[in-house]
C-alpha cells in the first residue's frame, strides 16, 4: 500500500509539472514544483521562520486545549452535576464557527502568536472534551459493580479506571483535534498576523507569489501530518490494549 | 494468605423488593446463613435471584424510586441502616463478588485484573506474590501478561474467579459464574472454588439456574418460586436422608446419574 502511495504521489506532481511547463495560466496560478523546490532554496530562511511560528502556536495552543478539557473533565467527574451545568454552555460555544471569533480575537490578544494560540485552543478544546466524556459514558456497569464492591476512592476510580478506559475515545478526539488546531492557527494568522504560514497563504495569491503559496502548503500540511504522528505515536504507547489486528480497517493477513 | 478472617453470617429478615411500584421482585425473603456455610439460591430466570445477591451487597436499590423492606445483617451489622460503616468493611476486602459476565478490565493484564482488589482496598504490599500464588492456583500463570481478550471464555471466568478470591473476602457472592461455559470446564472450576473455599471457608452465596451446581456447592438450597417468594428451603445432607433418589429424580429432570453423583462428592467432601 505504502508503495502505491509513493507512486500516486509522484504521479501527481509529474502531471503538474507537465501542466505548468504547457501552461502559462497554471504556471502562473499554482506555479511548477521545480520552480517552488528553486524559491524554496533560495528563501528558506522565511519559509523555516514562518513555519516554525504557525507550529509553535499550533503545539502550544493544543497543549493547553489538552490542559483545560482534562482539568475540566476531571472537575467534572469529581463533582457530576458540574458537567450538566457546563455543556449546554460548550455546546452553546461551538455552534458558532469559532473561526469567525478570528477578528475578536486579535482585538484582544494582539497581532502576536498569543491570539492564534487563543485560536487553536478553544477549536481543538470540544473535540477532545466531548470524546473524553463519550469515554466516561462507556465505561460498563460491570465496571462500576467491581469499584462498588471494593469500595474504590473516587481518585482511584478517575484516575486509574476511568482515564485508562476511556483513552480509545480521547485519542479519537486529539486526532480530530489536529486538523482543527491547524484550522485554527491558519485562519487566525489569515486575520492578521506578523508572520505564519497562514498568512504567507493569505498574501502569496494577492502579490503573484505562487511558490510561496505552494511552499506554504507544503508545510502546512507537513505540519498537520506531524502532530497526526506524534497523537499516533502516543496512542502506540498508551492504547495497546485496544490496537488489535481484527480491525475492519486492516488488511487481513494471508 | 497472610491474614485471616472470620466468615460473616448472613441474616435476612422479610426482604422485599420492586424496581418500581408494581414491579416486586422479592416479596419477604428471609433466611440465615452461618458462617462458612455455603448456600445456593436457584429458581427460573427472572424470580430475582441476580437481584437478591445485589441487595445483599448494597449494589441495589441504587435509583431513588426503588424500594426495598425488611432488613438484612452481614456479620451483625445492619448493611441498610449503617451505609458508612458497610462502606468501611468493604474498603476492607471483605466482599467477594464474581458477576455473571467476567467483567475483567480490558486495558489491564491477567496478572493486573487479579491484582486490581488489592490495589484498590490498599494492601498492594506483597500483593505481587499473592496474585502469583493465584495465578498457579488458578493455573493461569502463563497468561500472567496478556490481555484479556487474548483469553478464552474459560480462562476468563478463571480470572474472574482469582480476582474475587485473592481479597480473602469474608463474604462471597457468586452471579451464575458458570453459566458460559461447557460441563468440562464447570467441572474443573467447581473444583478450583472448592479449593479455594478451603483455603479461605468463606461464607458462600451461589446463585444459578443448575441445580447441579447448587447441589454440588452448597450445604443448603433455596428454591425462589416465580412468585418472588421461597418455596422451598433444603439442607443438601437432610435431603439425601429424606428422599430416595426415585423423588429426588422425579422432582428434577431424571438426570438421576449425575445427580446420584453430585451428591455423593457433596456428601463426603472430596473433590474430584
Amino acid at each position: 500500500m505504502r508503495k502505491l502511495a509513493i507512486l500516486s504521489l509522484i504521479t501527481f506532481v509529474i502531471i503538474w509539472e507537465i501542466a505548468a511547463y504547457n501552461s502559462s495560466t497554471i504556471n502562473y496560478f499554482v506555479s511548477s514544483p521545480l520552480l517552488s523546490i528553486e524559491y524554496a532554496s533560495t528563501h528558506y530562511v522565511e519559509i523555516l521562520h514562518a513555519a516554525l511560528i504557525t507550529s509553535l502556536e499550533t503545539a502550544i495552543g493544543f497543549t493547553i486545549a489538552i490542559i483545560i478539557s482534562f482539568t475540566i473533565m476531571f472537575v467534572c467527574l469529581f463533582y457530576p452535576p458540574i458537567y450538566d451545568f457546563l455543556l449546554p454552555v460548550f455546546v452553546t460555544s461551538q455552534i458558532l464557527p469559532i473561526v469567525t471569533l478570528a477578528p475578536l480575537f486579535i482585538i484582544i490578544f494582539g497581532m502576536g502568536i498569543l491570539s492564534k494560540i487563543a485560536m487553536v485552543a478553544l477549536m481543538c478544546f470540544f473535540p477532545i472534551f466531548i470524546n473524553f466524556s463519550a469515554g466516561v459514558n462507556a465505561v460498563t456497569k460491570n465496571t462500576k459493580d467491581i469499584l462498588y464492591i471494593y469500595d474504590a476512592s473516587k481518585v482511584f476510580t478517575i484516575f486509574r479506571i476511568i482515564t485508562p478506559l476511556s483513552t480509545p475515545y480521547i485519542f479519537a478526539g486529539l486526532k480530530v483535534s489536529t486538523t482543527m488546531a491547524i484550522m485554527g492557527a491558519i485562519v487566525a494568522e489569515f486575520v492578521g498576523a506578523r508572520d505564519g504560514l497562514g498568512k504567507n497563504l493569505y498574501l502569496a495569491p494577492k502579490n503573484s507569489q505562487a511558490e510561496l503559496m505552494v511552499c506554504s502548503i507544503v508545510f502546512t500540511i507537513f505540519l498537520g501530518w506531524f502532530l497526526y504522528k506524534v497523537i499516533e505515536l502516543f496512542e502506540s504507547f498508551f492504547g495497546k490494549w485496544y490496537k488489535n489486528n481484527q480491525s475492519y480497517l486492516k488488511e487481513p493477513s494471508k | 494468605m497472610n491474614y485471616s478472617k472470620v466468615p460473616m453470617k448472613v441474616e435476612l429478615e422479610n426482604v422485599s423488593f420492586g424496581y418500581d411500584k408494581d414491579n416486586i421482585v422479592l416479596d419477604g425473603i428471609s433466611f440465615t446463613i452461618e458462617s462458612s456455610e455455603s448456600i445456593s439460591i436457584v429458581g427460573s430466570s427472572g424470580c430475582g435471584k441476580s437481584t437478591l445477591l445485589r441487595i445483599i451487597c448494597g449494589l441495589l436499590p441504587d435509583l431513588p424510586h426503588q424500594k426495598l423492606l425488611g432488613q438484612i445483617h452481614l456479620g451483625g451489622l445492619n448493611v441498610i441502616s449503617e451505609k458508612s460503616k458497610w462502606k468501611d468493611e468493604r474498603s476492607k476486602g471483605i466482599l467477594g463478588f464474581m458477576f455473571q459476565e467476567h467483567s475483567l478490565l480490558p486495558n489491564l493484564t491477567v496478572g493486573e485484573n487479579i491484582h486490581l482488589p488489592l490495589k484498590i482496598i490498599g494492601k498492594s504490599n506483597g500483593g505481587e506474590q499473592l496474585v502469583s500464588e493465584y495465578l498457579k492456583l488458578t493455573g493461569l500463570e502463563k497468561w500472567k501478561n496478556e490481555l484479556p481478550s487474548m483469553l478464552s471464555g474459560g480462562m476468563k471466568t478463571r480470572t474472574a474467579l482469582a480476582r474475587t478470591f485473592i481479597s480473602q473476602p469474608k463474604l462471597l457472592l457468586l452471579d451464575e459464574p458458570f453459566s458460559s461455559l461447557d460441563v468440562v470446564w464447570k467441572a474443573k472450576l467447581y473444583e478450583e472454588v472448592r479449593k479455594l473455599r478451603n483455603i479461605s471457608a468463606t461464607t458462600t452465596i451461589l446463585v444459578t439456574h443448575d441445580i447441579f451446581e447448587a447441589i454440588f456447592f452448597s450445604d443448603i438450597i433455596v428454591v425462589l418460586g416465580d412468585n418472588h417468594k421461597i418455596i422451598e428451603k433444603v439442607s443438601i445432607r437432610d435431603w439425601s436422608n429424606k428422599y430416595t433418589f426415585d423423588d429426588i429424580i422425579l422432582k428434577y429432570y431424571k438426570e438421576f446419574v449425575y445427580i446420584k453423583h453430585l451428591i455423593e462428592y457433596n456428601s463426603t467432601e472430596s473433590i474430584i
